[in-house]
């Protein structure tokens, strides 16, 4: 495994677990009601911003716990090749697809909120996980291809 | 656009180089081992800088790295 496969890794373990966090909180807002009420608009603010500093601090926590149990199951020094030209293609036809897959989710959500069923702070919440989603999806994409050839 | 084929000499002349692994090519020309891997294997078309810079550390023209066919 190359040290841009190990940082694709680290980066989609650590998407995961943001993701993970983000759908819980926001699930437990939807449920408390708090979306239609007053605070709606501070508590959907408030949220992506914890978000942004848990992302960091997942994201710093991931890449330690990943270098030493790959340096201790594969004895590999951990190296920290610059990217080369072959990477940042792979990186530029994972981050294309991804925001494809992001452009569709966010018309399925406007499409969703013209029907007025749907809260838009909900709305919000739900492009943010979008996001993230399109993050996951690019890091796949990026391991596929790594994996595949290119 | 006729679609076409891109093929390598770069691991025979590897081995006429004194047997240069993989990764000392690919320090020398400035890219990861699993770049090299990729080119081998004719799985990814390197861009002309860098396929100028292999066949500059064969000290051989480019045309003896690289060949390209026309598939009918």
């Amino acid at each position: 495994m190359s040290s841009q496969e190990k940082r694709v890794a680290v980066s989609l373990i650590s998407s995961l677990i943001v993701l993970a966090l983000y759908i819980y909180y926001g699930a437990g807002l939807h449920a408390s009601g708090a979306l239609s009420g007053p605070d709606a608009n501070y508590l959907v603010g408030k949220s992506a911003f914890i978000m942004i500093g848990i992302g960091i601090v997942v994201s710093i926590i991931t890449h330690i716990i990943f270098t030493i149990v790959h340096t201790v199951a594969t004895g590999e020094q951990h190296s920290n090749e610059a990217a080369d030209e072959r990477d940042k293609l792979i990186e530029l036809k994972a981050m294309q697809i991804a925001f494809i897959a992001f452009s569709f989710g966010f018309m399925a959500l406007l499409g969703v909120m013209t029907f007025g069923t749907i809260s838009p702070y909900l709305v919000i919440l739900l492009t943010i996980a979008c996001l993230y989603s399109a993050s996951i999806l690019a890091d796949c994409i990026k391991l596929a291809l790594y994996r595949r050839g290119f | 656009m006729k679609k076409g084929q891109i093929s390598n000499t770069v691991r025979r002349l590897r081995f006429d180089n004194g047997e240069m692994t993989q990764q000392q090519l690919a320090t020398s020309v400035g890219v990861s081992r699993q770049t090299i891997v990729a080119i081998e294997k004719c799985k990814y078309s390197p861009s002309l800088e860098l396929a100028f810079l292999i066949a500059h550390t064969f000290s051989v023209p480019l045309q003896d790295v690289f060949s390209y066919s026309i598939n009918e």
